[in-house]
């Protein structure tokens, strides 16, 4: 138990100590996305409102929407924190093999890049979602006030989830090579399955499938807390005690699998 | 009197010169020893070696010589009777020296009658300089810049030098007081012109070995897993454990680095040189023993930016920086520095990806070479960039690794290692085959038996 706590806390000392230089090159990378647009950062949030748009008005129809102004706030806020998920997943299994150089010949422990990668998806998170949130105000003002009393816990899940989950698919990546190329068809699969396009009662008998998604999990609450100010504390603080404990375990994993990983990239 | 046989080692240096033996001095004896040389015809070749005859015996009388034994064991002149006694042995026995120090300090039953109080002083007195000889030794022992300090300016012709005179002084004035721990150090710490820690190992490792495991394609796909599994459900369970290959990067490696000393690392290629780099530096972790790494180990293997190359030289600088030193206060001047020796100028706000290879080198070269480490562990191949930037990186490198208090350089250019090292590792297939002082690691190294064993094959 000893040896588990001083772990944790040289992981947590090393990242405090270094989290400006994490922040930094995650920042750098953000800038250097968009360092040849004049818009620079704005890009990710038009991409998304593009989607929205595009999606919105296609599945809305496909669907027979009566309420335009509630599906596009809906599809809105779900393909943004979906997109961020997404995308912390699929960029997990070459965490490490881009790093690979320094990873075998500096002595900067593995869960630099980690958070280095992050914090880039924070990054890039708040950049879309900023601009995402600011037109569907226009549309429900009551959003702003939800965000602010409501979504704190749902968020803090959704922020701890960006951290651990995309290192266990790292780890999984990095002993098993062909989990790269399986990770987008699952993004997929669950994507589609996940009430995110559609509303979850679309789903009619087969809605038990969204209590095994565990993305839609984390997604849904967010949801709810913006458009609807509702927060099921209950299921949010359960959410909130697993994302630690997997949180704590996924540390670990990373800890134990660092003697092992320059071998393996 | 004296039972245990590095005890009577460092009884026959204290008779015959004084001073405590130097540890290849004592490991040598030892080494004869159990090559059944009695401590008898130890006590007569060392009788017969230079720095006796020169300082102690040459051109002298025998009661000059008794009385240097008397004093450097003693603390006193031989007595009346003594002498009396001695000289008949040597005119009617013909006794030699080594056969009076023989029986003065390993014969139980004295020969000639002195009185008891005498005797124990003199007993208590040798037990004192033995007790601080053997202190001496294990102390000096646990560092070869330490063993460096203690050695004659020349061996042939012998010159004993101000260490061994200073050593021997102090070995004069001990008397009935036992000589403590600290004031071993002291004595040790006198030796040098410069302060040297004799308390502070930088690195200790025991019993290290590392295993670096060599994944077969099969074993790194899940499906190939889950396919063979699934098709080998009718027969028997196949042991895949034979898949795995390990390479014995290193094997059984106990070592202790002082703080300060400059360690060159020599071997063939794949003798497990930049595998102890990387194991010091804790990139790589043993798989059996341990390792406490007591300074802060920066290395410098390969030249590898902290940052995509997608950025700039900038964001390289300011990342690597911040990852050092936390803030980016005083980063102004850092980069200021960084853009003037390595020459790229505006070049520093443009992408790595656009740079030329030898502008990457001299962008790296210069970042990493910007401030002083404590300990460096640095491979050959970091090398310096492209010709017009070499010499003055040659120097640049020369300053940075004479900064740095502790040094391990991995190397095959005999000329780098003896301007920067005091300490020679051989390496060989993993395991240690070779340490102590640069020059013996380095004729080590160019012996035959090492090519043959490790070159030739």
């Amino acid at each position: 138990m000893i040896i588990i706590e001083k772990m944790l806390l040289d992981n947590f000392k090393f990242a405090f100590k270094t989290r400006k230089a994490w922040w930094y090159t995650a920042t750098s990378r953000s800038r250097a996305r968009f360092a040849r647009t004049t818009l620079g950062s704005f890009w990710l949030g038009f991409s998304n409102l593009l989607s929205i748009g595009t999606l919105g008005i296609v599945y809305g129809t496909v669907f027979s929407v009566q309420d335009f102004r509630s599906y596009f706030i809906y599809l809105g806020i779900g393909l943004v924190i979906w997109n961020t998920i997404s995308s912390s997943i699929s960029n997990s299994p070459n965490l490490f093999s881009h790093n690979s150089s320094n990873i075998k010949n500096m002595n900067v422990k593995p869960i630099f890049y980690t958070l280095e990668e992050w914090s880039f998806q924070l990054q890039t998170f708040f950049q879309s979602f900023i601009l995402v949130f600011f037109l569907l105000l226009f549309l429900q003002f009551s959003l702003i006030s939800n965000l602010l009393f409501y979504s704190w816990i749902p968020f803090l899940n959704l922020f701890i989830f960006m951290y651990w989950f995309p290192i266990i698919v790292c780890l999984i990546s990095v002993r098993f090579t062909d989990i790269a190329q399986l990770v987008p068809i699952v993004l997929q699969l669950v994507f589609l399955t996940s009430p995110i396009l559609y509303k979850k009662e679309s789903l009619g008998s087969l809605e038990w499938i969204t209590n095994l998604n565990f993305i839609y999990q984390i997604l849904d609450p967010i949801r709810l807390s913006i458009i609807d100010g509702s927060v099921n504390y209950l299921t949010s603080i359960f959410i909130l005690f697993i994302n630690l404990i997997a949180l704590f375990f996924t540390i670990r994993l990373l800890n134990s699998e660092s003697k092992i990983l320059p071998f393996l990239l | 009197m004296i039972n245990n046989d590095s005890k009577k080692l460092q009884t026959l240096y204290i008779a015959y010169f004084g001073r405590p033996g130097d540890p290849s001095g004592i490991n040598y004896w030892l080494s004869r020893q159990k090559e059944l040389l009695s401590i008898r015809e130890i006590s007569d070749e060392l009788s017969r070696q230079e720095e006796y005859m020169k300082f102690f015996a040459q051109d002298k009388s025998l009661e000059y010589k008794i009385n240097k034994l008397y004093l450097n064991l003693f603390n006193r002149k031989v007595d009346f009777d003594g002498l009396n006694y001695w000289v008949e042995m040597v005119d009617n026995k013909d006794y030699t020296i080594s056969d009076i120090v023989f029986e003065l300090v390993f014969t139980k039953n004295k020969t000639y009658s002195i009185p008891l109080e005498q005797e124990q002083k003199d007993i208590q007195i040798l037990n004192n300089k033995i007790h601080a000889a053997e202190l001496f030794t294990k102390q000096i022992s646990q560092s070869i810049t330490l063993i460096n300090l203690y050695k004659p300016d020349s061996i042939s012709p012998w010159i004993s030098g101000d260490s061994f005179i200073k050593v021997a002084q102090f070995f004069c004035n001990i008397d009935h007081e036992k000589s403590s721990i600290d004031m071993v150090k002291d004595l040790i710490c006198s030796l040098s012109d410069s302060p040297i820690n004799l308390n502070e190992p930088a690195i200790e490792i025991n019993d290290i070995s590392l295993s670096i495991p060599i994944y077969q394609s099969e074993q790194r796909s899940l499906t190939k897993r889950l396919a063979n599994k699934a098709i080998n459900i009718t027969g028997g369970a196949l042991d895949q454990s034979n898949n795995r290959t390990n390479i014995i990067a290193l094997n059984n490696i106990n070592l202790t680095i002082m703080k300060g000393e400059r360690v060159g690392l020599i071997g063939h290629n794949g003798s497990g040189k930049s595998s102890f780099l990387r194991l010091i530096s804790g990139i790589y972790l043993p798989t059996n023993g341990n390792i406490k790494v007591l300074v802060d180990v920066y290395p410098m293997l390969q030249k590898t930016f902290l940052t995509s190359s997608e950025l700039s030289g900038l964001d390289a600088c300011k990342a690597h920086y911040l990852l050092n030193n936390h803030s980016l206060s005083g980063f102004e001047s850092f980069v200021d520095e960084i853009i003037e020796f390595s020459g790229l100028g505006s070049y520093i706000s443009l992408p790595i990806k656009t740079y030329s290879e030898g502008m990457s080198a001299r962008l790296i070269f210069s970042i990493l070479t910007s401030s002083p480490h404590d300990c460096l562990a640095i491979d050959e191949g970091f090398g310096t960039g492209d010709a017009d930037f070499c010499d003055r990186a040659e120097e640049r490198m020369k300053q940075f690794m004479e900064s740095a208090a502790t040094l391990f350089l991995a190397s095959h250019s005999e000329e780098l290692l003896k301007q920067f090292c005091n300490r020679g590792v051989v390496f060989s297939h993993g395991s240690i085959a070779y340490d102590g002082p640069l020059d013996a690691a380095l004729n080590y190294y160019h012996t035959h038996d090492y090519y043959r064993k490790n070159v030739i094959g």
